[in-house]
Parts: C-alpha cells; structure tokens; sequence
C-alpha cells in the first residue's frame, strides 16, 4: 500500500486545535456518569411502581417469594447497570484529528467509530432532559450511511460541544 | 422558457381508484347506513380527486423542475435540473389499460423530495424523461448522442417466462411458505369467527380426523403446503419479473420488467453504492445467480432502494462488476477468512441460546430433549458452514466480502463510497487478538467478522486513508 507522504492525520486536541504528536483519546466530562446514573434511578422508580401498583390492584394472592423477588431482581440489575456505568466510564472519549473524528466507548463490548470529514452530512448540538439538568451536551455527527452509522459524543460541556461543533462545520464546508 | 403541462388524464385515472376503494370498503361490517356512508365517501373522493387535478402543475423554469401540488395545504417542489440523478416510470394495471405512466424522479442528496406525476401519456413521458436526462448529461460535457439512447445501449439481461420459471423455482420458498402460512392462519381465524357453527362441526369432525390420522396425512399436508408456497413463489416472480431486460447504457442501466406493476427504472452507475450477488444450492443447478443493486437509502423517504435482476448467468455478474467498478477488481487479492472462533459466537446465538430457552418444558416433558438436542446438531452443522464461507478480499480499491450458509453471497463496495467505520472488539476477542469490522456506506454497511485484530485496524486506517485523500463523488 503506497502511502501519500504529503497526507498527515496527526491529533488535535479541542482546546488549542493545533496538531499534536501524542495519539490520545479526550474523556468524557465525569459529570456523565451522572447522566445515565439518573436515568437509572429513574427506571428503577418507574419499575418498582408498576410492579406495586400491580400487586396492590390484583386479586390473587401473590406468593412471598415474588414479592421480595421480584423488586430484588430489580435492584440487583440496577447495581449492574450502576457498575456498568462507573466503570465503563473511563472507557468512553472522543479523538479529532485532521481528517475524522472518532468515539469509543465499551467496557466488555470494544467499539470505535470513525466518521472522516469528507463524509458528514451535519452536526448537531442537543440535550435531553437529564443532561439539561446536569449541565451537559451532545454532538451528533450524521452520515449519509443511515442512521446506524452516525456518531454520538455525550457528556461535553455545551461550550466544548459548541466549539467542536463549529470546528466541524468548518471542515465539512471546506470539502464541499 | 416555461412550460406548463396539465394533466389531462388525471381525472380519468382517478375515477377507476375510487371504485377500487370503494370496493374494499364493502369488506366492513354491513350496517344500514352504508348506502350512504358510502355515497358521502364517493363524492368526498371526487371532489378530492378534481381539487387536486385541478391544483397539479408542474413545469420547468431556469433550471429547475417544479411541482405545484395541493389545495388546501399548497406545495411546491423545487428541484435544480442538475440535481436529478434518474427518472424512472412505473404503471399499474389500471394504466396499463387507460395508457398512462407514473413518473418519478429521483434527486442525489439526503434532502430527497417525493417527486412524483401520476398519469401522463407515453408520448410526454418519453419527451419529459429525454429532456430530463439529457439535460443531466449535457451538464456532465459529455456528448450528446444522448437523445437517441437506442445507439449506445446493450441488452446484458434477458428473462423470458421459461427463465423465470427456473428463476422462481429456485427461489427461497421458505419465507414465501411462512407468509401464506401467517395469512392463512389469519384467514382461517376470520372465517371460523363467522361461520361459527359449522365450524364448531367441523372442528370435531376435524379432531376425529387429527387423532386417527396416520404420518401418512402429516405428509401429505407438508407436501400440499410446499406445493403451494411454490406456486405462490412462482407465480410471484412472473408477474414481478415478467419481460426482464437489464440495458447497458454509456453511464448506467436501464432495468424494465413488471406484468400488472411495469416499471421502468434508470440506473446511473455513480448512484450504485454496493453490489450483492448470491446463488444457492437449487440455483446452482441452473446455473443463475441473483444479482442486487443497492443505491443510497434516504432518510426522508424511508423506501428500499434495492434494484436487482433475480436471475443472471456467471458472465453477466462479470461483465456487470467490470462496468460498475472503476478500478481493478480484488479477485487476485488474498482471501482472509474469519477466525474459527466466529464459530462460537454463532453456535451460542443461532444454536445454545435458543435450545436453553425452554429449559421448563425439558423439565416437565424429557422427551424435549431430544428435540434440543436436535437443534444443537442442525445449528452447529449450519454454524459450521457460515464459518466456512466468511472471508473478505481486498485492494486499495475494492472490497469484496463472502457470507452465506446454504446460500453463498458476496457484496462488494469500492473504498471511496465508504461513509464511516466501526472497529468492534469483545472482551473475548480482545484476549485472542480478534477484532470484528464494520464498513458503513450510504445504502447500509458490510459486516467483516473475526479477523485478526492487526489487520483489522491496517484495514480501517487505509478505508479511512482513502476516502480522505479521495475527491470522487460517491454519488
């Protein structure tokens, strides 16, 4: 494979965007875990109140065992998810070089995605309910590869995400 | 300039739908007020269908093409002629018989509009489609012979009704079977609901039969059943397939096929984004293969733009795959297959996983067991054959991927079209140095499974490389 010597893809950091040597992935703000840490709770709650409004409006009689089971069950996949969450977490960053940009996340499934600049459609800034209320930002980046194949940075302080944003659009407005 | 064309035979080609759908809705419960329930609905679609006749313009004006549609909510389409890939025609039965097509154009881009003009003659459907697509070309600078594309064209397929009996025999009648099978049961659920007591007869009629019949019955049944789902598949593939011709033309295909649904469709080569190609055991026998384009899914309208020929010899996926792709073909390149321990990953989904499911009935009922145990055996059998089949080659141009079980299936993706990459990596392939990719572009991605993890990143650092340095269009 014969490699263009004039191509460089060297790393930029989002801070000084200037390239640097160091092949290193930015991590996610902490706050994030948060984020996934509320909507767990969340889940939990609603669970744990369907399943009493259920027993509560049944007529059988519902064995003991279920009783304490079943809520059991739901707290055990919780505390899963919670470890999932914190130690996944330092798993998950995000990479900008000159020519793509990347995230990866996993703790027992590995994925990283790369989208070259060349190839994006748009970008787009957004928060849900829960990140509104942390104070956190997402960066969509889409494709036109379908839905399935567009990136997905959490956890950014909205001024971060603004700024990789613009930065973005910079770059795919020079390809067009 | 500006043209505008009214469209004449709308309102003639309104008045047979209605009747249709007017038809259909005989199939409600009959009450006393149908009359005029239905009467209300009729002259609700007439007034519908002259509104919007009367409100349907379209016409061409400094470049762009323009559609004018509605009456209440009014709609304009705007469309730079420059941005129109193809215009493909279709007719139903209905305009078979009234002489009249649809006419649909299709743009590049994610922002894809539904431009469509139902109902225009031959005569301008040939003129509208020439000037569209010579317009297109003469942008291009090419020469423009254009306006005659009889001259430039080759007929690269040809299926006659005998091609497409062995066509439709030999496709998968599985799924086809499975299809009837939901419908009838669905069918059966709405007569018995119905016919309630003579069922209720039957039923024990029925009982009788089931307790005292022999294999012999069972069998006989399958076979009644295989035989239907054949003819079903058969006769599906005529009508769809019906008078199959793929022509080569300067930049792209022109597929027309259809008996009751005719449908015309321009294929630009640019627009192609992956090539699949597959043949299976009962097709092998004849010697085709089934060959699908696949083009850019748009967001917008989420149709399948899948195009494909259901029956071609070798030479003709050859000559195709020549055309289709600039560059060299990998076929020389080396074959790197999937790592054995793909397997595992297939055998625990495909054969464990749904073998432990009805862990409660093996408890209750051991003789289960054997059936589990059958399925294990079957699935690692199939497993084993996926395993055999899953590699990958490539060149700095082209990917090529093998798949399939029974069936063998390849696709294959010029490098430049790729949209972006997945490096995937389990906790247990990251302790073998494996590594799973996947190459996404604009008509869905191609799965390489289980390669050895060094050249799985050799291989998305150079798709990446090349569509980074690369100034193609991908469409």
């Amino acid at each position: 494979m014969q490699i263009n010597k004039e191509f460089t893809n060297h790393v930029i950091l989002p801070e000084g965007l200037a390239p640097i040597e160091i092949q290193a992935f930015e991590g996610l703000e902490k706050k994030y875990k948060l984020v996934n840490l509320i909507g767990s709770v969340i889940l939990l709650v609603f669970a744990l109140m369907v399943f009493f409004l259920g027993v509560h409006f049944s007529t059988e009689n519902i064995p003991s065992i279920l009783l304490i089971g079943i809520p059991f069950i739901f707290v055990f996949i919780f505390v899963l998810r919670l470890s999932l969450v914190i130690f996944g977490f330092p798993k998950k960053g995000y990479l900008l070089r000159e020519q793509d940009v990347s995230f990866r996340r996993g703790l027992l499934i590995y994925k990283l995605t790369t989208i070259p600049f060349n190839r994006i459609q748009h970008v787009e800034v957004s928060q849900n309910m829960i990140e509104k209320s942390v104070g956190l930002s997402r960066l969509k980046v889409f494709t036109a590869g379908g839905s399935v194949s567009d990136l997905s940075i959490p956890g950014l302080l909205p001024e971060k995400a603004h700024q990789i944003e613009s930065f973005l659009l910079s770059k795919v407005s020079q390809h067009d | 300039m500006i043209f505008v064309f009214e469209v004449q035979q709308k309102l003639r080609a309104y008045w047979p739908i209605l009747i249709l759908i007017f038809a259909q809705k005989k199939l409600l419960p009959a009450s006393i007020t149908i009359p005029m329930a239905s009467g209300i609905v009729i002259l609700l679609m007439l007034v519908h269908a002259l509104l919007f006749y009367l409100n349907f313009y379209f016409y061409i004006e400094e470049n762009q093409f323009v559609i004018k549609k509605g009456y209440i909510q009014k709609k304009v389409l705007s469309i730079p002629l420059d941005r129109i890939q193809s215009v493909n025609t279709k007719q139903n039965l209905l305009q078979q018989l009234l002489k009249v097509y649809s006419l649909e154009v299709d743009t590049a881009g994610s922002a894809a509009k539904e431009l469509k003009i139902y109902s225009l003659s031959a005569a301008y459907t040939q003129h509208l489609t020439q000037f569209l697509q010579s317009h297109k070309e003469n942008a291009k600078e090419e020469p423009s012979d254009s306006i005659s594309t009889a001259h430039e064209a080759k007929e690269i397929i040809k299926l006659s009704p005998s091609d497409l009996l062995r066509i439709g025999i030999s496709q998968n009648h599985l799924k086809t079977g499975i299809i009837i099978f939901v419908f009838g049961s669905q069918i059966m659920g709405q007569i018995k609901d119905l016919f309630q007591e003579e069922t209720d007869a039957y039923s024990d009629t029925f009982q009788n039969i089931l307790s005292n019949s022999s294999i012999l019955f069972y069998a006989g049944f399958i076979m009644v059943a295989l035989l239907v789902s054949i003819l079903a598949t058969l006769l599906y593939t005529m009508f769809k397939y019906y008078d199959f011709k793929l022509v080569k033309h300067p930049e792209s295909y022109k597929i027309t096929a259809g008996l009751f649904n005719k449908r015309e469709v321009l294929l630009p080569f640019k627009k192609v984004q992956q090539l699949n190609w597959e043949t299976g055991p009962i097709k092998k026998m004849f010697g085709i293969f089934k060959i699908s384009f696949r083009q850019a899914v748009s967001k917008q309208i989420q149709q399948k733009q899948v195009v494909d020929a259901p029956g071609c010899l070798k030479q003709d996926i050859e000559s195709i795959r020549e055309e289709l792709f600039q560059g060299d073909l990998p076929d020389d390149s080396e074959k790197i297959y999937s790592h054995w321990r793909y397997f595992n990953l297939l055998w625990i989904q495909g054969g464990w996983l749904p073998a432990l499911l009805p862990t409660p009935i093996y408890v209750y009922e051991p003789l289960w067991l054997l059936a589990g145990g059958a399925w294990l055996l079957f699935s690692g059998i199939y497993c084993w054959m996926v395993l055999r089949k899953s590699y990958f080659q490539f060149n700095q141009s082209q990917l090529i991927v093998g798949k399939g079980g029974i069936n063998t299936q390849w696709q294959q993706a010029e490098s430049f079209k790729t949209q972006s990459v997945d490096f995937r990596q389990s906790f247990f392939q990251k302790r073998r140095g494996l590594a799973s990719l996947r190459v996404h572009n604009a008509s869905g991605h191609i799965n390489i499974p289980y390669i050895p993890e060094e050249i799985a990143h050799q291989l998305m650092n150079y798709l990446l490389y090349h569509v980074e340095t690369s100034d193609e269009k991908w469409m």
